[in-house]
């Protein structure tokens, strides 16, 4: 049965031409215009290398402190490496926390200085090699004993490798960081700046260095941000209690300010999009917002092609007065105005999907935010397969068919599936 | 005419329901981005108040302890703030720049901002400055009310002098402000003398002014090393003559890395202002915004222009008829295009009468921009002058291929549909 609407449908497309091109052209705009919302997001949300467990990630970026006696005085920043070390270290029932400090650039150069660029440089502890996911070239990062010593090691990526010496076989040669001496101990995949918590040119041991540590009173505030790797997504709510505990018994033993985390840790999806540090993220606004703007981008193409089936519904009315005057029953008309439909709209959905791959590749750099200090960094926001190639991505553009299928026919098919069967044969 | 034409949407009601309902939406919508864009044009090319072609800032860095080459304290002759003053005056002498300015947080799109409230007389105000030295006003070519930097920087070395802008100075009650003393909020007691007032200036090209004011950098306290450790948050930057102003970065790197590599100094980087503003502006995130309000309006206007070719393909197939028996009633034919024409914007002016209602109700409930501007007739008018025209002409487009088939119709072959 469905085999003779399709075919029928076919031949409906085929007749008239210029009605079928707009549209196919009306669902293929609007799909695309949603893919390319939903691929941008998935490039933001979805885990892939080095960022491979973006679901079961907590995130801290930001602390508060108050002041005890005035309440109205207080900062916020982030966090420092001693407040992660007494409050989020402890945790347990979690793979690893890591922290690092980004934002900072610092002139990588040969030891003779004869080449000399700016390079983002990444400040971590050892566990943020355990956090993410790196592809190592050469070499293993470095260790918390090293850490804790202050030895300077440095990973570098594999663009800077090849800057300095040509090659990727620089283990254990020398990078001038800013006129400090480092030796090279690995070598790490390029990372795109996409992928934010990663990222980075050249990472090496927060302990180096005196960066992200404010010299204030009570070390609570500093230049860090910490990941919590949790052995799964069930953990969170165990992992939420006992930072919150941890809190609590820091700030009893506090004198001058008390510490607040604003409500993290934060899931990858909070952390994204929260605004402003002090106030918790807006996750239903947020929500809000896209189901809005992918309503618009639904309704006006649907409204649009209502009219248009409505009117294609009206040049077939004797063929469905023939129909119902054989018993078709209503339910089987409208069920043949969609299934012919769902043909244009698939039509319309592989060229939108097509189109808005071709939109991300064209316009990467212009559709792909990689966050707001992004305009200052050295790296590329390049994608790849892996971070767009996902099953979601196509089950989203199917479903999405669907709804336009069902809004752009749904009530021309009603109303033709209720026509009188007397009026539908003389065509009234 | 206008009757019969309405008669005629009256007539074909059902279909013209569907583009009626599709207009009334998109009006509303695209007049809500028309109106964010409108703002946002009128903001940008609004002046800027100050100038950064051909200027670049020079980040000078200091060594940290662990480096090689480091001199510690104790065996310094001279302070990393002398040294730095030194290398200004080889940056000065540089061939081909203009003017070489300090500033302490305080450049155009420097991210991170100052404020403090200042007091004159009874009047007091919380607003943005920073300390530079009077070559800023030359460098970024801030103005007085005569476009004049130079007199602003001759006002600014005079001593204990403070600079305000015009916006905040027009705020103090009792006339002109210059010679007038202002207090700040942080323990002075003596206060500085007002020399003269700037132009407004704004953060970035989607702002509005903002109040500010600017103190004199002390070079005293740089060499005394007041800043040293910290001396990266100085900033210099310099006009570049525009006529040499070709490959600047790279060249000064060359030519002056080992100058102002004076014992702990280094030179870090040298970056154009406008790559500093571009950064600045994707920090905002108001170009996000931007590039989603465009794209959602050519999609609005793109279904316009589907919709209203497929409905019109299909009453010309289907009005056949008519359209034969007016050619057969001495109807010329471009007549025939402009009455479908007119159809539609007809049918648009019917939905722009209630989409009007909607839209007021929007800007009633402030749900559009009031801060850069605020929400005038003038502005309502114009914003939807331009939804107008954009949706007319969408409309044009769309009904001119089946209009020109009509009107190529033979008025026999075309009376036979009737």
């Amino acid at each position: 049965m469905y085999k003779i609407y399709l075919k029928q449908a076919f031949a409906l497309l085929r007749e008239n031409k210029l009605l079928s091109l707009v549209s196919v052209l009306g669902t293929a705009l609007a799909i695309s215009m949603i893919m390319v919302i939903v691929i941008v997001w998935q490039v933001r949300t979805a885990s892939y290398a080095p960022e491979t467990n973006r679901d079961r990630m907590l995130y801290v970026k930001n602390a508060m402190a108050t002041n005890i006696e005035n309440k109205d005085w207080c900062s916020t920043s982030y966090l420092s490496p001693g407040l992660i070390k007494r409050c989020l270290y402890p945790l347990k029932d979690v793979e690893a926390v890591g922290m690092a400090c980004h934002f900072q650039q610092r002139l990588a150069g040969l030891p003779d200085h004869t080449l000399e660029f700016k390079a983002d440089v990444t400040f971590t502890d050892a566990d943020f090699w355990r956090v993410f996911d790196f592809g190592f070239l050469a070499g293993k990062p470095y260790t918390e004993e090293e850490v804790q010593s202050g030895i300077k090691n440095a990973v570098v990526c594999e663009s800077v490798a090849r800057r300095l010496y040509g090659t990727t076989d620089v283990v254990g040669r020398e990078v001038q960081i800013s006129y400090v001496p480092y030796t090279i101990r690995a070598v790490v995949e390029d990372v795109s700046m996409l992928a934010e918590s990663a990222y980075g040119n050249i990472w090496v041991p927060y302990s180096t260095d005196g960066v992200g540590e404010y010299s204030q009173d009570e070390d609570l505030l500093g230049g860090f941000y910490c990941y919590i790797l949790a052995k799964d997504r069930s953990s969170f709510d165990s992992i939420r209690k006992q930072t919150d505990e941890n809190v609590r018994l820091l700030n009893t033993g506090q004198v001058k300010e008390v510490l607040s985390l604003v409500g993290a840790p934060d899931t990858h999806f909070a952390q994204m999009i929260r605004g402003i540090e002090w106030e918790e993220p807006d996750i239903t606004g947020m929500i809000l917002r896209y189901a809005l703007i992918i309503a618009i981008l639904l309704l006006i193409p649907a409204i649009n092609m209502s009219g248009m089936t409505l009117s294609r519904m009206r040049k077939r009315m004797s063929e469905i007065g023939v129909r119902k005057a054989f018993g078709a029953t209503q339910k089987e008309l409208v069920g043949q105005v969609l299934w012919e439909n769902m043909l244009t709209s698939l039509v319309g959905g592989v060229v939108g999907l097509i189109f808005s791959y071709g939109a991300i590749f064209a316009l990467g750099s212009w559709l792909l935010d990689a966050g707001e200090m992004s305009g200052y960094q050295e790296g590329t926001a390049f994608v790849n397969a892996e971070m767009m190639l996902n099953p979601w991505v196509f089950a989203l553009a199917f479903i999405f068919c669907l709804l336009m299928n069902l809004l752009s026919a749904g009530i021309p098919a009603w109303r033709a599936s209720r026509m009188n069967i007397v009026d539908a044969l003389n065509e009234k | 005419m206008i009757r019969h034409i309405i008669r005629l949407i009256w007539n074909q009601r059902r279909q013209n329901a569907w583009l009626w309902v599709e207009l009334l939406l998109v009006s509303v919508f695209l007049w809500f981005i028309v109106d964010y864009l409108y703002v946002l044009g009128v903001t940008y090319a609004s002046p800027l108040g100050f100038d950064i072609d051909h200027t670049y800032r020079v980040v000078i860095h200091e060594r940290s302890p662990a480096s090689s080459g480091f001199i510690p304290e104790d065996q310094r002759e001279h302070s990393n703030g002398q040294d730095f003053l030194t290398v200004l005056d080889r940056i000065r002498a540089y061939p081909s720049i203009e003017a070489v300015s300090v500033s302490d947080c305080g450049m155009p799109y420097a991210r991170g901002a100052r404020s403090m409230t200042f007091r004159v007389d009874t009047f007091s105000k919380s607003c943005g400055w920073t300390y530079v030295t009077p070559e800023f006003f030359e460098v970024f070519r801030l103005t007085d009310k005569n476009g004049s930097s130079t007199a602003l920087a001759e006002a600014f070395r005079q001593e204990n002098s403070v600079l305000l802008s015009r916006d905040v100075a027009e705020k103090i009650p009792g006339g002109p402000v210059v010679g007038k003393k202002a207090y700040f909020m942080n323990g002075d007691s003596l206060g500085n003398t007002i020399c003269a007032v700037f132009e407004p200036i704004r953060r970035h090209q989607f702002s509005g002014p903002r109040p500010y004011y600017y103190r004199p950098l002390r070079l005293k306290e740089v060499a005394d090393g007041f800043y040293d450790g910290s001396l990266s948050q100085l900033e210099v930057c310099v006009r570049v003559r525009p006529d040499a102003d070709l490959d600047f970065p790279s060249r000064f790197r060359k030519e002056m890395t080992t100058q102002i590599g004076l014992r702990n100094l280094y030179l870090m980087d040298v970056q154009p202002m406008s790559y500093l503003r571009d950064a600045y502006i994707q920090s905002t995130g108001v170009r996000n915004e931007i590039k989603t309000r465009v794209s959602v309006a050519f999609f609005l206007l793109a279904n316009i222009f589907l919709g209203i070719i497929g409905t019109f393909w299909f009453r010309t197939e289907y009005r056949k008829g008519e359209m034969g028996l007016r050619m057969a009633l001495g109807s010329p034919r471009s007549q025939l295009s402009s009455i479908m024409i007119s159809e539609g914007v007809l049918l648009l002016l019917f939905a722009c009468i209630p989409a009007i209602a909607v839209c007021l109700n929007i800007a009633y409930m402030d749900m559009v921009d009031t801060y850069l501007l605020p929400f005038t007739w003038g502005r309502f008018l114009v914003c939807q002058g331009i939804t107008f025209f954009l949706i007319v002409s969408m409309i044009v487009a769309g009904v001119w291929y089946p209009a020109r088939q009509t009107s190529r119709l033979e008025p026999a072959e075309a009376l036979r549909y009737e």
